[in-house]
């Protein structure tokens, strides 16, 4: 089956892709060696995996649960199994470390308060939890809180040089508690990408941008388009424990609120202001933040508690002398949300059979095929397990604190979250499209797919800072994260998104995420083998990957290869 | 330290021994080899054995993940289902019995009445999966050895009638002339085990099996420990004659039994001692009843196959095998530790065998015959899981033509020499040292031939159906160290840690031994899949009649 692609693969299709690279040699198609060991990435190699992590004697995979330990095992001694050396570097722990990351989380359970009150000289205006505003700590502490704060509209929250966004425009904002816009411009598309939704128009950057300011709090407006979903996901994802890494150093808001759209319209009304007229001065390069002149005292006492979670790490030395000190990462997420509300069925188990058993099997049989390579690829491959994602992508984000390897020396990051269980697809959903030069890495092979590149199908829903990569980003890593696209072979073009929304309402996040027998493995092998040949391409590749230019990431990028070239100076 | 091993064992000395070290593994099969590594070997121990798994106790959630994690990892290789089922797992029942044993046991003759304790002069064991076993008036017949083996013309019953009558026993077999049960080996006649089938099979009631400690081979306490609490078995499918009791009494209770009778312990087994020994019976009579709790539970044991590339061949299969079940959580020992881990016990032989199935996986040309990863339930029980294989196996017993099975592995480093049990049994003998001295390794036979090892792990199992058994175990002479080191290590390890909560995977464990016995094991079962002979057992052998029924006429490779 592999051979016809190949057929298909021919040079006048190349070097009309690939204008670039037409006055070199042409690019080399998949060795037989490759070839060979792709082999090794079967329905089989796939299945097995889930079958071990998505059962339920795996509880669900919880962070910090007897089935995370068993999980970990699992993991260490199936990479120790394909001969795979421990990768976690000198802070590996103990005996089993080698190949385990640990780090320490702190789970905050804020309190629930009634109420929340705002006060302009003698007025008031007073909300009710839930109906029309949740909060949540920003610090691990029993109680965090402010007095008196002053309340400022500070539109998108955004400072984005490449963009000469500025929202704060140097204003002190210390101490003061920030409303905020959700989502970033998306009226114009020489701005932040249009209607594509970048990591400034992320919930999470706006509380960390306005800690960096040290505001003692953030209130973003809930709109269901710029959040991408309705208020009732707010209720629901923000009244649980919610973790953070022990050690991240960041400067913390005290309180992360939210507030309805009818609730921040009568807060702004208490000082005078009309919300509607803010939001449109928001959409200027010339605003400026807007204090309300509303004060406000608000206190949460919260549970604290410290667990331990961990990264399992294998890695594949390279070939190359020099080379092999840089590395190409394969990441999936080995958590899930572990034991639950019961659903109809009574069924408790949040099995997590797509959601991330199938990214980790994808990941094992891509290891299981490096393995079986005759020629080792030049650079170095770090298989990586990252735990907790479902709480906040804690494990990748721990591993961009504590990387084995300099960020300078990370060629890439292939990160698989979800897997295709529906067949075989004519199309690729690349999520990272347009970000980097790896666009033209996964496009050369998914033709020898006869797969079309398609970028991300949702662009507004930020897919792109809601997985593992983004981590890798954020430490100047490009990556690569895609999914199968829509087009199943053999089926109405329809079939395949109408298949998708059945597993997001039914499935997604739901007991019943478990591996069933219609289950048909064709697509996954595809990816899986994409990633394989894409990640041996970007490992005997002499030239780094590149961010496009003017990326939100190039910056930090251009940083963290400065720094590990100078260490590598004489 | 390896080289120097390898310069130790000159060449000359090779070819003196091995005329036939030409024909050891072709290229392909020792390249494959190489898959066999300390890191294939330590992964799946690393799993099996650690605390979470709760030593792999039967029917728990221990059995449950072990069983997991081997049908995903076979499937992860790319095996088959070998079940038979369409699945990895081949489901069984076991029953587990606790007996609730009266405090003594009373046995009549005429008005005199003799009254042994329970625990100090007998020990009393369910033989039905019933709520109740009983003994209603039973006569007591001494039947020398309860043997029946026509290849000795012996037969200690000589056709009385035996039927609801408690038969007292002795253990092992004749052991005075070498010619008679293969002299101090201890073959099947003279285990336990047959003992009571061989009674049942005669409709008898009970049997008591007379103990000394030189033909058990271990002190009464052994005895006390290993037939109370609860006892696991395959369920009774009504096939196989039970007892109502298996009991067993201590020599000088015994004693005072016969001589109840009229009779002296001595002069009746100085009678037993011959082919005209006919069964006494002593006059007495006694009742006994048992009430006992029955408790139905699941294990299973896990098979994955590589089908071989012989179009006839490939119906013929290697079987693989080491049982992944260990004792589960217990009493705690000293330390407070209550999981019994089982990391040499059998983690190690689990682990072999899966580095042996990954070596298989590798191999670019595959074998002939197919391949049977076969990891078997309940051996600890009673060999459960190879017992239930054996009664329901996925391929014909004439159609198997070998089993290699690991329990337990070498932890000391490369040893000089292999321990074979079964040494002298069959055709295997010529395999096995083939492959040890590509090793620079000579073949010993079993150690202790009177403790009866080749009947106390699965490959007994394979043999009664007629399957030629190779069971390998580590060598004691540890390259580099004194020559008395590698014992006395062993006999160390063994005392501290066998059946023990400490039975765990520590830093000093060497691997570089077991490497070599999981080479060898792979290296061999790739020639027997290759050769176009079936192994045989040497004529005479005790299981070579089971064989000869069950290759029968249907099997067009068979010699």
């Amino acid at each position: 089956m592999t051979q016809n692609p190949m057929k298909a693969w021919t040079a006048a299709v190349l070097f009309a892709l690939l204008p670039s690279l037409a006055a070199a040699a042409p690019p080399p198609a998949p060795s037989a060696s490759a070839a060979k060991a792709a082999q090794a990435i079967t329905p089989d190699s796939l299945q097995a995996p889930i079958r071990f992590l998505a059962d339920d004697l795996l509880e669900g995979r919880g962070p910090a649960t007897r089935a995370d330990k068993l999980t970990q095992l699992y993991l260490v001694s199936t990479l120790q199994y394909l001969g795979l050396k421990p990768g976690a570097g000198a802070g590996g722990a103990g005996d089993i470390g080698s190949y385990i990351q640990p780090f320490d989380v702190i789970g905050v359970t804020s309190g629930d308060p009634d109420t929340w009150t705002f006060q302009k000289g003698s007025a008031s205006q007073t909300f009710k939890y839930g109906d029309h505003f949740i909060a949540a700590s920003g610090v691990p502490q029993e109680s965090s809180g402010f007095d008196g704060a002053e309340i400022v509209f500070v539109g998108f929250g955004i400072q984005a040089p490449e963009y000469k966004w500025d929202d704060f425009k140097g204003m002190d904002l210390k101490g003061k508690v920030l409303l905020v816009m959700n989502n970033d411009p998306d009226w114009d598309p020489a701005l932040f990408e249009g209607k594509r939704r970048l990591q400034y128009g992320r919930w999470d950057y706006k509380y960390e941008t306005a800690g960096k300011h040290g505001a003692a709090g953030v209130i973003i407006i809930h709109t269901t388009p710029s959040a991408g979903y309705g208020w009732q996901v707010v209720q629901n994802s923000w009244s649980v424990e919610l973790f953070q890494l022990a050690d991240d150093k960041a400067p913390r808001i005290q309180v992360a609120a939210w507030t309805t759209e009818d609730a921040a319209r009568a807060l702004v009304k208490l000082g005078g202001f009309d919300l509607d007229t803010l939001r449109k001065q928001a959409e200027s390069r010339d605003f400026k933040p807007v204090p309300l002149g509303v004060t406000s005292s608000f206190h949460l006492t919260n549970k604290v508690r410290h667990v331990q979670m961990a990264n399992v790490v294998g890695l594949l030395p390279g070939s190359d002398p020099k080379l092999k000190d840089q590395v190409v990462i394969y990441s999936a997420h080995h958590d899930h949300l572990g034991i639950g509300k019961p659903d109809a069925t009574g069924d408790t188990i949040y099995n997590g059979a797509i959601d991330n058993a199938s990214g980790v099997a994808q990941v094992l049989a891509i290891a299981k095929a490096y393995t079986e390579l005759a020629e080792k690829p030049k650079r170095s491959i770090l298989f990586l397990f990252v735990a907790g994602e479902e709480k906040g992508l804690l494990g990748s984000l721990a591993y961009s604190l504590h990387p084995t390897i300099a960020p300078g020396r990370i060629a890439a990051d292939i990160n698989y979250d979800g897997g295709n269980i529906l067949g075989r697809t004519s199309d690729v959903n690349l999520v990272s499209q347009g970000k980097s030069s790896l666009d033209k890495v996964v496009e050369k092979v998914a033709a020898t797919q006869q797969r079309t590149v398609v970028g991300d199908l949702f662009p507004d829903k930020g897919f792109f800072y809601r997985s593992d990569q983004f981590s890798f980003a954020k430490i100047g890593v490009p990556s690569i994260y895609l999914h199968s696209g829509t087009h199943y072979r053999g089926h109405p073009d329809e079939w395949g998104r109408e298949q998708a929304l059945v597993y997001e309402t039914k499935h997604y996040h739901q007991p019943s995420d478990q591996m069933t027998p219609d289950w048909v493995f064709d697509g996954m092998v595809e990816d899986a083998r994409l990633g394989f040949f894409a990640g041996l391409d970007i490992a005997n590749t002499p030239a780094l990957p590149t961010w496009n230019p003017g990326n939100e990431f190039e910056a930090v990028r251009k940083a963290a290869l400065a720094h590990a070239e100078e260490k590598t100076r004489p | 330290m390896k080289s120097r091993a390898h310069k130790l064992w000159p060449a000359a000395a090779i070819l003196a021994l091995l005329p036939a070290v030409a024909s050891a593994a072709p290229d392909g099969v020792s390249k494959a080899a190489q898959a066999i590594t300390k890191d294939t070997l330590q992964a799946p121990i690393r799993y099996l054995a650690d605390d979470l798994l709760e030593g792999r106790g039967p029917a728990t959630r221990g059995d449950k993940l072990t069983q997991l994690y081997l049908a995903s990892t076979l499937q992860y290789l790319g095996f088959a289902p070998g079940a038979g089922n369409g699945s990895y797992i081949q489901p069984l029942d076991i029953v587990g019995v606790t007996a609730d044993v009266p405090k003594t046991w009373d046995f009549k003759k005429g008005p005199q009445t003799l009254t042994l304790k329970s625990w100090d002069q007998f020990i009393a064991a369910s033989g039905v999966q019933k709520d109740h076993s009983v003994i209603d008036n039973a006569e007591i017949v001494f039947v020398g050895y309860g043997i029946q083996a026509p290849e000795y013309q012996w037969d200690d019953f000589k056709k009385m009638d035996l039927k609801g009558k408690v038969l007292l026993v002795m253990n092992n077999d004749p052991d005075w002339d070498p010619k008679l049960f293969e002299g101090k080996r201890r073959l099947y006649y003279g285990r336990w085990d047959y003992k009571y089938e061989s009674a049942a099979r005669q409709g008898a009631a009970g049997a008591i099996i007379i103990h000394t400690t030189p033909s058990a081979g271990y002190g009464w306490q052994v005895v006390q420990n290993s037939w109370t609490g609860e006892q696991f078995g395959l369920p009774d499918e009504g096939k196989v004659p039970l007892l109502q009791v298996a009991a067993w009494t201590t020599e000088d209770a015994s004693r005072e039994l016969v001589k109840l009778g009229g009779f002296d312990l001595d002069t009746l087994r100085k009678q037993a001692q011959s082919r005209d020994f006919k069964p006494v019976p002593l006059g007495i009579t006694t009742s006994l009843t048992l009430t006992n709790k029955v408790n139905h539970a699941q294990t299973a044991n896990i098979a994955g196959l590589l089908p071989g590339s012989d179009p006839k061949l490939k119906d013929e299969v290697v079987i693989f095998s080491a049982h992944h079940d260990h004792l589960g959580i217990g009493e705690p020992d000293k330390t407070g530790d209550k999981i019994y881990n089982g990391a040499v016990d059998n983690a190690a032989g689990v682990a072999q065998v899966l580095a042996i199935a990954k070596a298989f996986s590798v191999l670019p040309q595959k074998p002939k015959r197919s391949i049977l990863i076969l990891l078997v339930a309940g051996e600890e029980q009673g060999l459960l899981g190879s017992d239930y294989y054996a009664r329901h196996p996925t391929f014909p017993p004439g159609k198997i033509a070998a089993n290699i099975n690991y329990d337990g592995g070498q932890i000391f480093g490369r040893t000089t020499d292999l321990t074979f049990i079964g040494l002298g049994k069959s055709s295997l003998d010529a395999v096995v040292k083939k492959f040890a001295a590509t090793q620079g390794r000579t073949v010993v036979g079993d150690q202790f031939p009177d403790k009866g090892f080749f009947y106390r792990s699965d490959q007994f199992s394979f043999a009664k159906i007629g399957v030629p058994a190779i069971y390998l175990d580590a060598g004691t002479h540890v390259r580099g160290k004194p020559d008395a080191w590698g014992k006395e290590q062993l006999e160390a390890w063994e005392a501290a840690h066998y059946h023990q909560p400490s039975d765990q995977m520590t830093p000093d464990w060497s691997f570089d031994g077991m490497i070599e016995d999981a080479r060898l094991g792979f290296e061999a079962g790739v020639d027997i899949a290759n050769d176009p002979k079936l192994p045989a057992w040497v004529p005479g052998d005790e299981f070579e009649a089971a064989r000869r029924a069950a290759v029968g006429s249907g099997s067009t490779t068979a010699q």
